[in-house]
């Protein structure tokens, strides 16, 4: 009796989330597929059909091209360097150093600044002016000596958006850091001492039992990064601005939409990156739920 | 097991929430699909018939009782006469009115309005709806109609504002009726009284023979009972005094009616709070009860109950009140921007009118407003109550929305209820005195003004959307205004201006309320095509010919201007000021010390460029990527020269031609000179490096001439000026420019601020401020500096044509493709590709379509 009022109390109580999530999650997101199929291009909305003109028109065209090169250079550049600094810094942290709290904070705050702020410092940081203007990183660079190093960062052709994406590994490797070290946490001392006695060296350890069992946490840290990575928009502007050869698909959606009002264009841009971040996590979610189920 | 029944239930709740969701949308599908055809076939008919006006879509919470049926008789009325206009009838149900006022604040905030909607007379429309400007003033339809001479002098008033009339009652309530049970006042001996005093004696002798002398409802009931006592002990001249602020409050007279107030509720029933007035009054007719003090349409309710007038109840002012009518009044009125303003003013005619009055009110159970009414077709009671509406003194009431705005209503509400909990007087009269002060205070504040003024005497508010948000151009803005408050101190403006983005956030948000409906009076927009494109291809624009024309604008604007902000013949915006695009500045001294002139042909200036960077100098200063486009736009200025510039917009040259070839050939040239870390230079990056000495010439419209200035550079020392090189006697314009929206919500000081933005006045505040030239050739020099004096002569003399990274030669669409087509240019460096991707967006977004 009482379970079956409890089962009705607890689905009133859902209901209004299901229903909030229901129109303005999915409702939504219904009503951009919509927009994406129509030829919507200006003010006022035109819910014409045009099929899948604007997918079709979009794959040849080559500012969504750059789009494409450009979110996977800069997801490489960023999930990669993230992951392996990350882990780098938990190992370093691992060691049971004195002040290893002090650091660990240190690390981890960056992640508490918005990507505007980090844009912001980093378009100084980064400035690729030469001569007498040279400042920041470059000038850095000219006073120790380091010539060779000095570069034009985001203004390099072609591979200026992997600059950005230092940017984007300086606030987010310290929060990979803490998923790597709560990883290394829960190893089993066991183990460790277990290979020892049978005579392992230390890179044997890390490279046979310390890795494998990180790896559930490397594929959350890569799915977390990952999604960030294919949405970036705001550390983009605020490093550089609009300009194509730093363009990713959410800038161009904005700009198309916002600018141009091909607002039909810049929904399918929308669903073409909606799904490009499900492609991303639905495996992973399901991955979880069947782990979850199995224990 | 249960985690499965949990699932299935889950399902089960969501195809339920489903159902009922499409089926929302099913009923209103139809409607919503239907609305606009019929009104298509009913325009074609009025067309041969009556001038606009096909269909009139009126607001009322009149969905059932007398009402209804009452509603429904005039509009047979109305159809009678106008047998071509549809009529629309929005009712909306439930709350006494409450629902329907929400979905109405709504439907304006949406800026959907009805063609007109019911109200209460009074402060309750006056405040709500005239102060947002929402209502258009009926003198014109009382004169047209002789409505003055029949409605009673001593009602105007109350439902103007100003001297302006904004509704038109259809029927008349009263609210100070006191309605008794006479076979027990016969019993008891006790004569129907006439005075408070009498009734205090009454009720006393009432008590005493343990009969209730006086029944009441809930709190709204007790309202009512309050405003009738009040206008008893203060008199009618003293309790319409409270309402415009010529009786105080706190006066020792309210004191004593607050005194009262509290005797007559010490006769009252003890469960009030949980009756309706209906129970209330019922008690009187069941015999429970001897008196009860309710608005007349408590009659209509007796005789539903099957009880006689003058035998089951009798009725008599409430005591005091003799020789005072305190009315209400539901009355209708004509909103601003009505959709069908014709039709409305049609249906606001009936609504005034004898057989419009006549057919509502007897089904209602209520009196004309119209003194004239037809006596033979109301009962007992109404006659009486038409006697002493045509004779009496009206004054309003306060809980039925006539002499106070909501605001104020609910505060004295408050207090009332306060008040119903601890009885003291003295704090209820200090609670009613700060109530004054906070909401009634407005309303008495607004009667004052009048006489005294210089300008124009046109009220209201004035909406204007803007980016100027900072630096000059916010100053400039501030300047315009001043000149507009000094001609119209009247009219509120509302300054909606959005920061960031150079424009892009205010444009984006502009987009989403006019997708919502919400136009503001006016916005700022680049002159052109990037409004024409946009909002006149849309449909959101007036043409303001008129304006031109009025004003004489045609005159002092110049000659090859007015193609440009023009399509098909009409203007479409009053530019306000003039920049200039196509300005090269550059270092003097750098010039001088490498033996460089002053370029006057792009050949004189490779040539120059070449010198400076052969000695060691960056010839060419150049930010980031719209910095690229601005350049680009006066290269093929200055290859092509203005007629086939000119014909690149409109479609007579075509982009794909040899000498659009050569232009962008020597862009690339252009782009040789430049810096490598243009991208990640901002104007002002750029444009400082000339004036530091780092590069010998910089492209950049003329608001860079204020920048210089603030840097501390000199005119003609720290920085010269030229036209860019080859494009001498071309004026490349762009303009900041306001509009005129279809459905301004105040059209008329909209266009007030127009005729502002255009006056030499207007834009001889805003431009010295700003930096920029006015759009007038008439300005005064005098008040502008060396640099926008030498402008001012080339905008009245040279050929004018348009810029396109500044929005007037192409619409936003066409332009973020070209855009689009620059950067891939700045990737890939192919000049090949560049044309024919400019080829496809003139062919996408362009006239060649």
């Amino acid at each position: 009796m009482t379970t079956k009022n409890e089962r009705i109390l607890s689905i009133a109580l859902v209901t209004p989330s299901i229903l909030a999530i229901l129109i303005f999650v999915y409702g939504f997101i219904g009503w951009s597929v919509r927009v994406s199929l129509s030829q919507w291009k200006g003010l006022l909305p035109d819910y014409t059909w045009a099929g899948f003109k604007n997918y079709i028109d979009l794959f040849s065209d080559p500012r969504f091209h750059i789009d494409i090169r450009n979110t996977l250079i800069f997801t490489i550049t960023f999930v990669g360097g993230s992951l392996l600094l990350g882990l780098v810094l938990a190992l370093l942290l691992d060691q049971g150093l004195r002040g290893e709290g002090f650091f660990r904070s240190v690390y981890l705050f960056p992640m508490a600044i918005s990507f505007i702020v980090t844009g912001v410092v980093w378009r100084w940081l980064m400035n690729p002016a030469g001569g007498t203007r040279v400042s920041g990183f470059n000038l850095l660079f000219n006073n120790l000596g380091l010539e060779f190093l000095v570069n034009q960062w985001h203004t390099t052709p072609k591979w200026g958006i992997a600059a950005i994406a230092l940017a984007a590994i300086w606030q987010m490797s310290g929060y990979t850091m803490a998923l790597y070290l709560s990883g290394l946490r829960a190893i089993p001392g066991e183990l460790r001492e277990a290979a020892q006695v049978d005579g392992a060296t230390e890179w044997q350890l890390f490279r046979n039992i310390t890795l494998p069992l990180l790896r559930p946490i490397t594929l959350s840290a890569m799915i977390i990064l990952g999604h960030i990575s294919l949405k970036v928009f705001d550390l983009i502007i605020s490093i550089a601005g609009k300009q194509i050869p730093l363009d990713v698909p959410a800038i161009y959606m904005w700009q198309t939409t916002f600018d141009g009002y091909f607002f039909g264009r810049g929904a399918a841009i929308g669903i073409l990156l909606l799904i490009s971040v499900a492609v991303l996590i639905i495996p992973y979610l399901a991955y979880t739920l069947r782990t979850e189920a199995e224990l | 097991m249960s985690s499965k029944k949990t699932l299935w239930s889950l399902i089960a709740l969501l195809m339920v929430l489903t159902l009922a969701l499409s089926a929302c949308g099913g009923a209103e599908a139809p409607e919503e699909a239907e609305a606009p055809a019929e009104a298509e076939e009913a325009e074609q008919a009025a067309e041969a018939e009556m001038g606009d006006g096909n269909m009139v879509e009126v607001f009322s919470w009149w969905t059932g009782g007398g009402e209804a049926a009452g509603l429904d008789a005039m509009i047979e009325v109305f159809k009678a006469e106008y047998p071509d206009i549809e009529f629309v009838n929005a009712a909306v149900a439930g709350g006494a009115g409450t629902n329907a006022r929400a979905v109405l604040a709504t439907r304006l905030q949406a800026g959907d309005a009805p063609d007109s909607w019911q109200g209460h007379a009074g402060w309750e429309l006056i405040g709500t709806y005239v102060a947002a400007n929402q209502l258009e003033p009926l003198n014109f339809l009382y004169e047209e109609n002789g409505w003055l001479a029949v409605m009673p002098e001593t009602l105007i008033p109350l439902i103007s504002q100003d001297g302006d009339i904004y509704s038109v009652p259809v029927n008349i309530h009263r609210a100070n009726v006191m309605w008794y049970n006479p076979t027990i006042l016969a019993d008891n001996g006790v004569d129907v009284p006439a005075s408070l005093d009498e009734w205090f004696a009454a009720m006393d002798t009432l008590q005493a023979a343990g009969v209730l002398p006086l029944a009441l409802g809930e709190q709204w009931t007790v309202l009512h009972l309050f405003e009738t006592v009040l206008l008893s002990s203060l008199g009618p001249d003293a309790y319409s005094g409270l309402w415009n602020g010529q009786t105080d409050w706190g006066d020792p007279a309210v004191e004593a009616a607050l005194a009262d107030f509290d005797k007559v509720l010490s006769y009252t029933n003890a469960d009030s709070a949980s009756l309706s007035w209906q129970d209330a009054v019922q008690l009187v007719i069941d015999g429970d009860a001897a008196f009860n003090v309710m608005g007349d349409w408590a009659e209509g309710f007796f005789r539903e109950l099957g009880s006689e007038p003058e035998v089951g109840y009798g009725w008599a002012p409430v005591p005091g009140t003799g020789g005072n009518f305190q009315f209400l009044s539901d009355s209708f009125v004509l909103p601003i921007g009505a959709p069908h303003r014709d039709a409305a003013i049609a249906w606001l005619t009936v609504a005034g009118s004898k057989a419009g009055q006549d057919a509502f009110n007897p089904v209602k159970g209520s009196i004309p407003a119209r003194s004239d009414g037809d006596v033979g077709l109301y009962g007992v009671y109404l006659q009486s109550a038409m006697d002493d509406w045509a004779n009496d003194t009206v004054v309003g009431s306060l809980t039925h929305g006539v002499v106070a705005n909501d605001s104020w209503k609910t505060e004295i509400d408050t207090a009332l209820g306060l008040f119903l909990t601890d009885h003291v007087t003295a704090t209820f009269q200090s609670a009613l005195v700060s109530a004054f002060e906070a909401s009634g205070q407005i309303q008495v504040g607004s009667e004052a003004p009048a006489e005294a003024e210089e300008g124009s005497d046109m009220g209201g508010q004035v909406e204007v959307f803007s980016w100027w948000t900072g630096g000059g151009e916010a100053a400039g803005l501030d300047a315009m205004i001043e000149v507009f408050a000094e001609k119209y101190p009247n009219i509120e403006f509302v300054n909606a201006a959005v920061a960031g983005g150079a424009g892009t956030n205010a444009r984006a948000v502009l987009a989403t309320r006019l997708q919502a409906g919400d136009a503001p009076d006016s916005w700022q927009g680049h002159a052109g095509q990037e409004l024409i494109g946009t909002y006149v291809a849309a449909n959101q624009l007036e043409p303001l010919n008129f304006l031109y024309e009025e004003n004489g604008w045609m005159d002092v604007m110049p000659e090859t201007l007015i193609p440009l902000i023009s399509q098909d013949g009409n203007i479409y915006s009053v530019p306000v000021n003039i920049h200039r695009a196509n300005v090269m500045w550059y270092n003097p001294t750098i010039l001088a010390d490498n033996g460089v002139d002053v370029p006057a042909s792009l050949d004189e200036w490779f040539a120059a460029m070449d010198t400076l960077q052969a000695a060691g100098v960056l010839p060419l200063a150049l930010g980031e990527q719209w910095t690229v486009l601005h350049l680009f736009e006066t290269i093929m200025l200055a290859s092509m020269g203005p007629e086939t510039y000119n014909g690149l917009w409109d479609g007579t040259t075509d982009w794909g031609a040899a000498e659009v070839t050569t232009a962008l050939e020597d862009f690339a040239k252009v782009l040789s000179y430049v810096n490598a870390d243009a991208a990640s230079l901002s104007w002002q990056d750029a444009a400082q490096l000339v004036v530091d000495g780092d590069a010998a010439f910089n492209v950049m419209g003329d608001w860079a001439e204020g920048f210089f200035r603030e840097l501390g550079s000199e005119p003609e020392v720290g920085y010269g000026w030229a036209p860019v090189p080859g494009t001498g006697g071309n004026f490349q314009f762009l303009s900041d420019s306001f509009v005129l929206p279809v459905g301004a919500p105040n059209r008329d000081a909209a266009i007030a601020w127009l005729a502002v933005a255009g006056s030499k006045e207007g834009q001889d505040a805003f431009n010295p401020v700003k930096g920029s030239i006015p759009a007038r050739s008439d300005g005064d020099v005098a008040l502008y500096g060396v640099y926008l004096q030498s402008a001012m002569d080339d905008w009245a003399s040279d050929t004018v044509v348009g810029s396109l990274t500044h929005g007037v030669t192409a619409n936003d669409s066409w332009k973020t493709e070209i855009d689009t087509a620059l950067g891939l240019f700045l990737v890939d460096q192919s000049v090949e590709n560049f044309q024919s991707a400019l080829v496809a967006a003139c062919a996408s977004s362009g006239p060649c379509q």
